[in-house]
């Protein structure tokens, strides 16, 4: 992990270039790093940057990204790609897996190393789902004359009783006797052996039947009144095998109207599907199933025939030690573990030089389509268009794009996108202390939760993905209970738009999810409100407080308000350093509380939520959350900010050097378009760093 | 009356025909004998966070007349096997904070004495450093290597409600920087992986052994083949995959629990119950020698746990942020500690259950490390941090004392701890902060 030196304010390399970038960088240099080079490096300093500045705008010529890491699918990416590609559904990966968060986004590229437990629980995902797969061979290889599933049609050829009736559909004993049939197995095996059969009761008895196989009575039981699979299982050898049905506990009880009678409708022996194919014929079948499966597992023609061949070869190996059915499983758990499917590697990197960009072909393309936008493989359009190589043109690339964010499984991602941006997880970790906030509850969180997660959407689908609305809404989503909790005017029972006054409101800055999990188990906390403002929506890099300081949080005091205990910490030059950037911000949402609720007065004083903007694009003196929402929905370096969260999210990592005019580029056309989100995600995709790769060392 | 009575085509009974062979059996034997097992030396760690109360922890009197205070008094029938250690500093956290938060800080310092290492999203909100990294390879993880080659497993890691998945909060055990070993926190998945999932002969034992490896094996080529073409920073990435094969496929040669005595299968979210069975299925791992070195991870500290079996409602860590002039929090704090102790003198109590063979236990031959994040809780301060050291380690342990050291470094405890394991470990940890052994503790 480098870690650029950061540079003295008023250096040469601090010139402004582009706002934005000049000002991560100045917000944290006020001393000259020490020794920043080599380990220990952090908190030897109140502040870094992890940006490196080009010296001039020549610098940005656009031509590629900075680097471009193989990435590994998430458990999520692994769970959807199994249900396209399988049409498996009961998310093995999340369940399986260990759980792999971490802060920030969730795909980041430089911290998934895979650990023992990893491999191992990819080992027993593979055999599960390879198991369930091939249980049923016939239908993964359709070759003809492979398998003999051992299902046996029958006939009964002959009856026997006083009042044995032809029903059409089924046939009645109604009275005592038998339905015998023969039967001639090709294999030896174990055998289920059911009859489909249903009764009438007589003197509160069942009618009773029993199965006979070759004389021997082997299963009995009461028939059920309505229609019923009963039987048993029996190992059979090949031959031919007699089954007779017996009915003996007649009954007629003419007086009261009750007859007991049993009715026969069909009978089954089944046994396992075995292999009967040659060996030629199944190596040629499997590789044929191998040739289809590949090129979707891998996400790319197979350009090497040698990789089909292997696959066939290990098949052909399991299979004479272990049989077909067996190896067709196995085959299908090597797939399943190979880096190819687990990993999405970009064979146009791995021909690359060090250094030199290369643009990323058709099939490439899909892929990095399909996992930023939906989360998963291709499908069979995107499969289509990169066959008919439209992807490596803009038109074509946007036209794939557009329509994959009309399709709802885009909304899943923009989600997560928004979760992971805000940190929607730390509101599993809240804790609040229930003598200062007894209407705090444990199901808060997930209502929270809700609210944040149906406002999002609403806006992305509803308010034209409008960045502005997001940072500026005068209203929420709510149900009653919420409403009822947040003192809003209850307009309908279930999860609906509920009006909130514009003078205090803020979008998504004002809703429980961002203000309760920012928050201390006692009160607001305008540090961690303002943090957020700073790294998250302004990438301003604040490193943690000086070994040197005293940080000890003063205790609360019933007779002040949060933002005078938070002036004395203001007063030590050294603490100020970093507070008068970080507490501004924060002392903006001072009209909520440490659960995220409109308040008046603090301790019986009254809130005081002004506060002066510095270290931004839109300083000036603000007053509450409203004013500030606006402030940053107007910044030029939130925009950027924005634009960078986006590409890292895209990009499974951290910007370089090298990305910052992609970043840039995209951010003009997202203020371009009215501050359309939407607008912003087609941005980043229709760019060198989306389109090309660059060799590695 | 002849007719046609069938219809439908269902398919019964999964699975193929399988055909034992014996082919592989004879590499698949174990490489250890079983003969000596109890007497393997072990390193047992027992991580609990948030700190103590200082004044309830640290025992009174003299090195070996000492009287265990409250937190510790459940181990006064353990007396003779421990050794109290009063005054170690964790002291790369303590000199190289890295501007982490204390719990980020103490996690990745507790058994990892070098600096932190910032990741690529730097120091985030509440001071976490969310993506970093310890800045080493984790004591445990280093007498893994030294000491893992012929088990089933080199190190074996449990946790319980460490449930911030965030690598610095939340994990003690690091294989390298950025390679930090997650805890089995699911305690039927971890007894899946250990013990099998329900293939009970031995034919059929044999059979999914010898298929597991053979995928293993052709999995393994496709790395090797692709590893040979990507550039270096790929490269890494395929290497940490490919150990980690490496590590499958030696999980499955060697696994035999022959006439290992099985713990239950426990499915359970309950904190205390998934404790119960980790603690059980560590002892089984010790009883039956599946790996020299077994970690059990109290959660982390910033985990949101309240101790309800105790009749508690806020969670320890909101607890340990209580001043210390607060009683009821306070009170609270010993109640948990105390329990904790309960738990790591009930593992002695099994440890010394277990006959090693010659006549001693099998704790007779562990080193038992319980340690913390912290020192004292409240003011989140990684000096003075609390350890219990048990069990004889083959004798090479003076147990029975109390040792009041004052500022020695936590790298020189486990530099003392592994010259007892028979390591040549002159030093552990960082050199700016480690002066000499801490062989105070060898007999």
């Amino acid at each position: 992990m480098r870690k650029p030196s950061c540079p003295p304010v008023g250096s040469v390399r601090c010139a402004p270039w582009r706002l934005g970038w000049a000002l991560a960088l100045w917000v944290g240099c006020s001393e000259p790093p020490q020794g920043s080079d080599k380990r220990p490096s952090t908190g030897t300093h109140p502040a870094t940057s992890d940006d490196e500045l080009p010296t001039d705008e020549e610098v940005c010529v656009v031509d590629g990204p900075d680097r471009s890491p193989m990435r590994r699918l998430t458990p999520a990416e692994l769970d959807r790609t199994l249900t396209d590609l399988l049409g498996i559904t009961d998310d093995p990966a999340t369940r399986m897996l260990p759980p792999e968060t971490i802060g920030g986004f969730g795909n980041n590229v430089d911290v998934r190393a895979v650990g023992a437990d990893t491999v191992d629980a990819y080992s027993r995902l593979a055999l599960e789902v390879a198991t369930a797969v091939t249980a049923d061979p016939t239908a993964v290889l359709t070759c003809p004359d492979l398998f003999d599933d051992l299902e046996y049609t029958l006939e009964a050829e002959d009856g026997w009783g006083e009042e044995v009736i032809d029903y059409d559909q089924y046939i009645g004993l109604l009275s005592a006797g038998y339905l015998e049939t023969s039967i001639t197995l090709e294999h030896d095996g174990d055998y289920a052996v059911d009859v489909r059969l249903r009764g009438t009761v007589c003197d509160g008895e069942a009618a009773q039947w029993n199965l006979w196989i070759d004389g021997d009575a082997v299963a009995e039981g009461d028939a059920p009144e309505a229609w019923s699979w009963v039987g048993t299982e029996s190992t059979l050898s090949a031959g031919e095998h007699t089954l007779r049905v017996v009915f003996s506990n007649d009954c007629y009880l003419p007086d009261v109207g009750e007859d007991r009678n049993l009715f026969i409708d069909s009978l089954r022996v089944s046994g396992e599907t075995i292999a009967v194919g040659s060996t030629d014929a199944f190596s040629d079948c499997v590789r044929d199933w191998l040739a289809d499966l590949l090129e979707r597992a891998w996400r790319h023609p197979i350009d090497d025939p040698e990789e089909l061949e292997r696959l066939v070869t290990l098949f052909d190996a399991a299979a004479d030690l272990w049989g077909e059915r067996t190896a067709l499983r196995m085959v299908l758990e090597v797939v399943l573990q190979s880096p190819r499917f687990l990993y999405r590697v970009e064979d146009s990197v791995l021909a690359a030089g060090p250094g030199e960009v290369v643009p990323l072909d058709d099939y490439e393309l899909a892929s990095r389509l399909s996992y930023f936008l939906w989360g998963s493989m291709p499908d069979a359009a995107l499969f289509q268009a990169a066959a008919e190589g439209t992807l490596s043109t803009s038109e074509g690339l946007e036209a794939q794009a557009r329509r994959m964010l009309e399709d709802p499984r885009s909304m899943e991602i923009v989600e997560l996108f928004f979760q992971e941006w805000i940190g929607l997880d730390h509101l599993d970790h809240v804790e609040k202390d229930l003598e200062v906030y007894p209407d705090w509850t444990d199901g808060r969180p997930e209502s929270f939760r809700e609210e944040f997660l149906r406002f999002v959407r609403a806006v992305w689908q509803e308010e034209g993905a409008s960045f502005d609305t997001l940072l500026t809404a005068d209203w929420t989503i709510a149900d009653a209970e919420l409403a009822t909790y947040y003192g809003y005017e209850v307009t309908a029972a279930d999860w609906t738009r509920v009006a909130r006054d514009p003078t205090e409101h803020a979008g998504f800055l004002t809703q429980g999810a961002f203000l309760a999990s920012r928050a201390r188990s006692y009160a607001s906390s305008p540090i961690h409100r303002g943090m957020f403002i700073r790294g998250s929506m302004l990438c301003h890099v604040i490193s943690g407080p000086d070994p040197s300081l005293d940080i000890t949080v003063p205790e609360p005091d019933p007779d002040a308000t949060t933002r005078e205990l938070l002036e004395q910490h203001r007063e030590d030059p050294a603490c100020a350093a970093c507070h008068d950037l970080i507490d501004p911000p924060g002392l903006a949402f001072e009209h909520f509380d440490g659960i995220g609720r409109w308040r008046t007065h603090e301790n019986g004083i009254p809130v005081d939520a002004s506060t002066e903007l510095v270290g931004t694009d839109v300083n000036g003196v603000i007053d509450g959350a409203a004013d500030l929402g606006q402030a940053l929905a107007r910044s030029t370096i939130v925009r950027e900010c924005f634009s960078r969260q986006w590409y890292r999210f895209a990009h499974g990592r951290r910007e370089g050097t090298g990305d910052i005019c992609e970043i840039e580029g995209a951010a003009d056309a997202f203020a371009a378009e009215a501050l359309d989100m939407e607008a912003l995600v087609l941005a980043t995709i229709d760019s060198p760093a989306f389109r090309s790769a660059v060799g590695s060392p | 009356m002849p007719r046609p009575l069938s219809r439908r085509a269902v398919l019964r009974g999964a699975g193929g025909i399988t055909v034992g062979l014996p082919f592989l059996s004879a590499m698949l034997r174990p490489l250890r004998s079983h003969a000596d097992t109890g007497t393997q030396k072990r390193l047992i760690v027992f991580f609990t966070p948030n700190g103590t109360i200082p004044e309830a922890w640290r025992p009174t009197g003299g090195e070996r007349d000492f009287t265990l205070s409250t937190i510790l008094s459940p181990l006064e029938r353990h007396r003779s096997d421990i050794i109290v250690l009063d005054g170690i500093d964790m002291r790369s956290a303590l000199e190289f904070p890295g501007g982490a938060n204390g719990h980020d800080s103490g996690t990745g310092h507790s058994l990892t004495p070098w600096s932190l290492i910032e990741g690529p999203s730097g120091v985030g909100e509440f001071s976490h450093l969310w993506d970093g990294s310890a800045g080493g390879q984790s004591f445990d993880q280093y007498v893994a290597d030294q000491m893992g080659g012929s088990h089933p497993f080199a190190s074996m890691v449990w946790g319980v409600g460490c449930d911030i998945e965030m690598a610095i909060p939340a994990r003690i055990s690091w294989k390298a920087p950025f390679e930090p070993v997650r805890p089995m926190q699911e305690p039927a998945a971890a007894f899946d992986r250990i013990f099998g999932s329900g293939v009970s002969d031995a034919a059929s034992l044999e059979t999914a052994r010898a298929q597991r490896l053979f995928v293993v094996d052709a999995v393994l080529a496709d790395y090797q083949r692709l590893h040979a073409r990507v550039g270096s920073e790929d490269r890494a990435r395929l290497d940490a995959h490919m150990e980690s094969l490496f590590e499958l496929e030696r999980t499955v040669e060697r696994l035999d629990l022959g006439s290992c005595t099985l713990p239950d299968r426990v499915d359970s979210s309950d904190l205390s119950e998934i404790g119960e069975a980790n603690l059980a299925m560590m002892v089984a791992a010790a009883a039956c020698d599946l790996s020299p070195v077994l970690v059990h991870q109290w959660g982390s500290g910033q985990s949101s746990r309240a101790f309800t079996e105790l009749g508690q409602s806020e969670g320890h860590h909101s607890l340990s942020h209580a001043p210390l002039t607060d009683a009821t929090a306070v009170a609270q704090l010993i109640e948990i500690n105390h329990w904790y102790a309960e738990r790591f003198a009930d593992l002695l109590d099994r440890l010394k259950g277990l006959e090693a063979g010659d006549g001693s236990s099998v704790l007779d031959h562990c080193a038992v490390l319980w340690c913390n994040e912290l020192g004292n809780g409240y003011t989140h301060d990684p000096s003075s941090v609390p350890y219990v050291l048990a069990g004889g380690c083959g004798g090479t342990l003076d147990t029975g004392r109390f040792l009041q050291l004052d500022g020695r470094g936590h790298g020189e405890l486990f530099a003392g701890i592994g010259q007892a394991l028979g390591l040549e470990t002159e030093s552990y940890g960082m050199p700016e902060v480690f002066d000499t052994a801490l062989t105070e503790i060898l007999s």
